[in-house]
């Protein structure tokens, strides 16, 4: 009898160890998984749809980024880089 | 900026009536010959600008405009949509040598090799709507980029508005529907003319005109902020 119950209190305690080492492995390797996982990266418009105002005539438009154009119905949405150099007109 | 073994040398300066900014890129050591180089780019500015600024009165154009019809018959002459253009391909020639070189004179843009890093020069071009932000990036060397636009050097008179761009059929600014215009050629006098021409002829013939030059590319904003561009502007941006 005594015998019996040794044997089950040992038994239960290798499955208690068991039990613990599977579930720390587990919580391991999920924060493996997590940290190599890449970082999410946001879309950034390089404007919004608001509308503004030309200061130079007056006459409020839309922006142009916001518009499809002719040529491709994909609007250009960010920039990645900053650029070194920006044309603006003369 | 200092990768490869190569430094980035920068002068900025003022000159006709504009910011340049002229970069080239040296090995390590090198600094002394690019400084040299970058103060010859803004001597090249300063003697052209005393010859063909029509706001100097002591420069040659003054002279000349001064003396219109007489003793022969002639109108007054403005080289001011072609000169800066050609100033920054003139500068350029000098810094031919160096494996990497920019001349920015206000948004005319002059670029040879690449960057001190290996990388493309990227440059901005800027949204007439909205001048601090960018319409796109695009990735480029070797060749120059100018915006023709009618949002500066504009006027409002008698109620009416009017910018410095005039179409020569009938002397009055241009009345396209075209509020800008961003040209890539081999040349900055050749991108500055070709975006002014397609600016006054407007979107279609415009579009048209530059794509029948050979080399050129071109991104057309419209008024209603309709934007045209080449497919060889997309394939040089940074997105599509």
């Amino acid at each position: 009898m005594v015998n019996q119950t040794t044997k089950r209190n040992k038994l239960a305690a290798r499955s208690l160890v068991v039990c613990g080492t599977l579930l720390a492995g587990t919580a391991i390797w999920m924060s493996v998984i997590n940290s190599a996982k890449p970082a999410t990266q946001t879309a950034v418009p390089v404007s919004d749809n608001s509308s503004s105002v030309n200061q130079s005539n007056g006459v409020s438009n839309q922006s142009a980024i916001a518009v499809q154009t002719p040529i491709s119905t994909t609007p250009i949405l960010q920039q990645q880089v900053i650029p070194r150099f920006r044309t603006r007109g003369s | 900026m200092k990768m490869f073994g190569l430094v980035e040398i920068t002068r900025s300066f003022t000159a006709m009536n504009t910011n340049v900014e002229a970069v080239v890129c040296v090995p390590s050591g090198g600094e002394k010959q690019a400084e040299n180089a970058l103060l010859l780019v803004q001597d090249i500015f300063t003697s052209v600008e005393a010859a063909l600024s029509r706001f100097i009165p002591d420069s040659e154009i003054s002279r000349l405009n001064r003396s219109a019809g007489q003793p022969f018959q002639a109108s007054s002459v403005d080289l001011g949509g072609i000169a800066k253009g050609w100033t920054v391909d003139y500068a350029g020639q000098k810094l031919k040598d160096f494996s990497g070189f920019a001349i920015d004179a206000g948004g005319d843009i002059l670029l040879g090799g690449k960057r001190a890093d290996g990388s493309l020069w990227p440059i901005g071009v800027v949204d007439p709507f909205n001048l601090q932000e960018n319409l796109t990036v695009l990735e480029l060397s070797d060749c120059a980029i100018c915006t023709s636009t009618t949002t500066r050097r504009c006027w409002r008179l008698d109620g009416f508005s009017g910018h410095h761009l005039i179409d020569s059929r009938h002397g009055k600014p241009a009345d396209s529907a075209v509020v800008s215009v961003t040209v890539i050629a081999d040349s900055a006098a050749r991108a500055e003319v070709i975006a002014k021409t397609a600016l006054i002829l407007g979107p279609d013939e415009g579009m048209q005109f530059i794509h029948s030059q050979t080399g050129a590319q071109g991104i057309i904003v419209l008024n209603n902020g309709v934007l045209l561009r080449s497919e060889e502007t997309r394939e040089a941006g940074y997105v599509r």
